[in-house]
């Protein structure tokens, strides 16, 4: 994995499209979260909206206008990643299309059912039948960006970012292809809203995020954002905190780190104790950018890249007290999930 | 590093029952397992019948408790408990760090069906939130986990109708790279009024009966089921003295980039995976190809041309069979149930039928099989594809 890093990252968050905006936004605290009225049957709710469809409207292959939201949030992602690389092209069949999801396209899903139960069988329509379907936002993108190489939807909480980005890797060492493409994307949902607003979880976003994988030196690329130096995945349901030392400690060592060596923590999660992580500054852009569970874990890593790539940590981003270091030189993302399942990937400045 | 994978358990659930045995017996005298479908009122849909498994309700457990959880958690736990035990490795998995690999297409959609409803006939505050309990797909996974202690780490595909095979060659690979000694992998899928709605309104369910191959194929029959292979390192099988099944030798996966729903005509990536996974396994000679084959008219003449492409002038011998014409097309677990029953035919050495087939199609000119035929196979290629282009092709070998 120490030959791997990342070339291109590509966001469509509720706090800004693109790398630019996004930092510009995140650097100034811009709050993606604020209370909605979109959904007509719930009252304001809390909740972090793409708004600026035009813009995704524009950059879209025009046979995904009718596409549900998850899969145009996806493709355009990906579209600003591979932008970003400059490597390209990335059609044919040596690049693979990674695809994080955890709920998938909900609203065509609601609709689809909806029809069935409501109209009757001759009602339910088959467009949205088929972009229902949890791959839809693969499809979709491998169709936009001619992607003929393995295109994978992986399934799970937010964790799943962090497993794609480890399948990349697997794809890339085995030599299968010479590039990856992992997506993680979410849409807004008022029956899904509505569910975890019901569980006391509020705030929940949408959109999209893309990275490019890539093999240090194999394509004589000009730059890139930072290596990727370690990661893990695991998932111990009876030990939930097991999961989480035990997902660090095995990052750190595939890392060949010390827990001392990294400068800052990516987290929403309780960073488990005995790992000599305390005092060891935390940040997360979820208070601003919303919950999008698998796409929001890539946010994480998209905006941890980015600030080893400025060298700045964004003040906003800090959740406690820290001390941040005068240089990054490691950045950790972790997620943890009540069911045992935890994830952590490190990223390194060259 | 690139090491040997081996099989060491199968478990699989179709239409014909549940466990290998029964599957077998079925299989290879040719029942068919598609019937009127009776777990929702099917009237009036252009086709009545499907693929269920008429006798299943739910299975015992040990450590879960029954309440809310999804049939595909049932099916599931219940078709990985007879590949665990004929493995011998219910208590090594406790101990060592394992992969659960799997494929699905729609995980626990039966309880979000039943969730969607009450939304509906109650409201959004007044439906049981209990029925999301085993909803997403990840919780079967975990349920899984937890039913058999099993410490490690899941990797679910959803790539449509290739997402079982997809699940076993990421365990194949996982293994090979040294990522892990065992992987429990396969897939499944259970019978729900939201595919099969969304298989009738793209016309592509059968109104008469799924003919894989014929000229007068006129559509696909959809299945329930799941397939569980436990796939260890050789070394590790050995040293423990299991007793190995067959061999995982190749896997090879690409991309159409071309439609959603419909396959991309002349076979290009699925004849790339096909020979991915051929070279993978080091160029065997293939003695039975089981076919995604599903009944529809541009699958069967795409994976025609998939096959003539990638095999050559030798693919009009091999003798090929589509089980989905018995037990229905199981969507995420096809792939994984199809290769449990190319491993039963290995072990069986007999080509196993393809139902229906009358009517030889021009446009389909393989060797197709239509009454189970002894043949001394010893390698099988196992074709899936699915929408969105997913293509994934397995090949598994006799152990030697």
């Amino acid at each position: 994995m120490s030959e791997m890093v990342i070339s291109g990252t590509g966001a469509v968050t509720p706090v800004g499209i693109g790398n630019e905006q996004l930092w510009d936004h995140v650097k100034n605290g811009v709050k993606g979260v604020r209370k909605t009225k979109r959904f007509p049957t719930l009252n304001e709710i809390p909740c972090a909206e793409i708004t600026d469809m035009d813009f995704l409207e524009s950059i879209v292959d025009r046979r995904m206008r009718r596409s549900a939201d998850i899969s145009k949030y996806a493709s355009a992602a990906a579209d600003l990643a591979i932008k970003d690389s400059g490597n390209g092209p990335f059609s044919g069949t040596d690049t693979a299309l990674i695809m994080g999801i955890t709920h998938g396209a909900l609203n065509y899903t609601q609709a689809f059912h909806a029809s069935l139960i409501k109209e009757g069988i001759d009602a339910a329509s088959p467009l949205h039948f088929s972009d229902s379907v949890l791959n839809a936002p693969a499809g979709n993108a491998s169709i936009c960006h001619g992607v003929r190489g393995p295109a994978h939807t992986i399934l799970g909480g937010a964790e799943t970012a962090v497993k794609a980005i480890i399948l990349a890797c697997m794809m890339l060492e085995s030599g299968c292809v010479g590039k990856a493409v992992v997506v993680c994307a979410e849409e807004l949902n008022e029956l899904s809203a509505s569910c975890y607003l019901r569980m006391g979880v509020a705030g929940l976003s949408e959109g999209a995020g893309a990275i490019v994988v890539e093999k240090r030196g194999t394509q004589g690329f000009p730059s890139h954002h930072c290596r990727i130096s370690g990661a893990s995945s695991m998932c111990y349901p009876s030990a939930p905190e097991t999961a989480s030392a035990e997902v660090i400690t095995r990052c750190l060592a595939k890392a060949n780190l010390k827990a001392r060596d990294i400068s800052l923590i990516m987290t929403d999660c309780e960073i488990p104790a005995g790992l000599s992580l305390d005092g060891m500054p935390a940040a997360s852009i979820t208070h601003l950018t919303g919950n999008a569970f698998a796409a929001s874990a890539l946010w994480q890593v998209i905006l941890s890249s980015l600030m080893i790539k400025n060298d700045t940590i964004p003040g906003t981003v800090i959740r406690n007290g820290g001390a941040i270091p005068d240089r990054i030189r490691h950045i950790m993302v972790f997620t943890s999930g009540v069911q045992g399942n935890a994830a952590a990937v490190v990223l390194t400045r060259e | 590093m690139n090491r040997r994978v081996v099989i060491t358990g199968i478990g699989i659930s179709t239409a014909h029952g549940t466990g290998k045995d029964i599957n077998w017996e079925r299989t290879q005298a040719g029942v068919s397992g598609i019937k009127n479908i009776t777990s929702f009122d099917a009237s009036g849909y252009m086709a009545g019948q499907g693929g269920e498994i008429k006798g299943f309700k739910k299975t015992f457990f040990n450590n879960l408790r029954d309440k809310r959880l999804d049939r595909a958690t049932h099916l599931l736990v219940h078709t990985a408990r007879e590949a665990l035990l004929e493995s011998g490795i219910v208590d090594i998995i406790k101990d060592k760090p394992a992969l659960l690999s799997l494929g699905t297409t729609l995980g626990g959609m039966l309880s979000g069906e039943l969730f969607h409803r009450e939304t509906i006939a109650k409201g959004l505050n007044r439906a049981r939130l209990s029925l999301l309990n085993d909803y997403l797909a990840y919780n079967q996974a975990v349920n899984l986990m937890r039913e058999f202690n099993f410490a490690g780490d899941f990797m679910i595909f959803s790539n449509a109708c290739a997402s079982g095979s997809n699940a076993i060659g990421h365990a194949l690979n996982s293994i090979r790279s040294g990522c892990c000694d065992i992987a429990v992998c396969g897939g499944y899928d259970t019978m729900c009024e939201f595919t099969f709605a969304g298989f009738n309104s793209l016309m592509a369910l059968s109104p008469s009966l799924c003919r894989p191959f014929d000229r007068n194929r006129d559509g696909l029959a959809l299945g329930e089921g799941a397939g569980i292979l436990v796939l260890e390192e050789a070394g590790h099988a050995i040293g423990r003295g299991a007793k190995i099944l067959g061999e995982a030798a190749g896997y090879g996966e690409a991309s159409d980039a071309y439609h959603m729903t419909a396959p991309e005509p002349s076979g290009r990536s699925a004849a790339l995976a096909i020979t991915r996974a051929w070279n993978d396994a080091g160029k065997p000679v293939i003695d039975y190809i089981n076919a995604h084959g599903t009944g529809t008219k541009y699958n069967d003449t795409m994976e025609t041309n998939a096959i003539v492409s990638a095999l050559g002038e030798r693919a009009g011998d091999i003798p090929v069979s589509s089980t989905k014409s018995m037990v229905g097309h199981i969507l995420g677990g096809a792939g994984a149930v199809e290769a449990v029953i190319s491993l039963l035919a290995i072990r069986h050495k007999t080509v196993p039928p393809t139902l229906n087939y009358e009517n030889p199609d021009p446009g389909c000119g393989l060797n197709i099989v239509k009454q189970a035929v002894g043949h001394n196979i010893k390698t099988v290629l196992s074709n899936s594809f699915g929408f969105g282009g997913s293509n994934a092709a397995v090949i598994l070998k006799e152990y030697v």
